[in-house]
């Protein structure tokens, strides 16, 4: 039995468009290789062995307690790494690495995590980890739920690496 | 009796109608009907069909001689089945979208009917590719041999269903 190669780029231009409708060859490159080991919250978190999902219980069954759907266990998991509330600003700030957290209809969607250069990096699903080169590219509220919706949180903790805030985000070739 | 004198072709027409078609040697009986998948890859005959012939008396088949096909073998619907719900949930990082969807809800059913089926099929595609099919296996077996708290590590889960599968003779 063969499937599909889970591959951003084989979805072509119209299967983007369906769940990120500003996700274009002119707005993102791909990364790395695709991996179901880990997930965009686990990769914001520099993981890559396991996912950090507040979406399964211990056992492995769905949760159905509505609060492990929102954002908020999201949020307490990235304070206890270390991260705060900050201002609702995708720009770089120096000695700060920021992330952004997605919401939908308030469900929690995904996580994005800003570069040096002031791009982004996300895993997406179980595609590949991408470069983009603003937060607003893999927003969406296109095809029913299957999208990452808007930033609704952004979060930031001390990085020294971050050290200019007058880089301008550069676009690969 | 009719299953053996006839032979049933279910296609579609150009309006993408499922159209079933009754052949005999001199009888050709159309009918485009609505049918719908039941449970496990099989459609639905209609119900009764009748069209006057030629000349004839009206030929008519009644509703006693409705025939189910088998359209689909179980693992034909199982590849079918788990290669939409891959496609559906790849764009999700969360396992609660995964198994929640509705081919994959199927696919557990068909595991309650076909078990010692559907577990090797799902243990022949963990075998291949780490997925989140922790929550089917254990819906379907009633058993979980992955260690609490360890559910989001996909090689873990794996190597656990694996070794399950090994011990009890499924792969």
């Amino acid at each position: 039995m063969e499937f599909e190669p889970k591959s951003l780029l084989e979805l072509g231009e119209f299967g983007l468009k369906k769940y990120w409708p500003n996700l274009n060859a002119s707005t993102f490159h791909k990364t790395s290789e695709e991996d179901p080991r880990y997930n965009c919250v686990a990769w914001a978190n520099r993981i890559q062995n396991e996912n950090v999902d507040f979406s399964l219980d211990e056992e492995g069954d769905p949760v159905f307690d509505p609060y492990y759907l929102t954002s908020y266990p999201y949020v307490e998991y990235f304070e206890q790494n270390g991260y705060e509330l900050c201002d609702n600003d995708p720009s770089l700030e120096a000695g700060y690495e920021k992330i952004g957290i997605y919401e939908k209809d308030g469900q929690f969607k995904h996580v994005a995590r800003q570069l040096e250069n002031g791009n982004w990096t996300s895993k997406i699903g179980e595609y590949e980890d991408i470069e983009h080169y603003s937060i607003e590219a893999v927003e969406g509220y296109t095809y029913k739920s299957k999208s990452y919706g808007r930033v609704a949180f952004f979060m930031k903790r001390k990085n020294p690496s971050f050290t200019s805030s007058s880089i301008e985000p550069q676009q690969s070739p | 009796m009719i299953m053996n004198l006839t032979k049933m072709v279910v296609s579609k027409n150009e309006k993408n109608c499922w159209v079933h078609q009754l052949k005999r040697p001199d009888y050709d009986i159309k009918r485009s009907v609505q049918t719908y998948d039941t449970r496990f890859g099989y459609k639905s005959a209609p119900t009764s069909l009748s069209r006057k012939r030629k000349g004839e008396d009206d030929w008519k088949i009644s509703r006693r001689c409705a025939i189910a096909i088998p359209s689909k073998s179980v693992e034909e619907r199982f590849f079918e089945l788990a290669k939409q719900w891959k496609r559906e949930t790849a764009y999700s990082s969360l396992a609660n979208e995964k198994v929640t969807n509705q081919n994959y809800s199927t696919i557990i059913g068909m595991g309650i009917t076909f078990k010692d089926k559907i577990i090797k099929l799902i243990l022949q595609d963990l075998e291949r590719y780490e997925e989140y099919w922790h929550y089917a296996l254990k819906s379907i077996t009633n058993e979980n041999p992955v260690p609490k708290g360890r559910v989001n590590n996909l090689s873990i889960v794996r190597e656990c269903w694996l070794n399950w599968g090994k011990e009890n003779q499924l792969i």
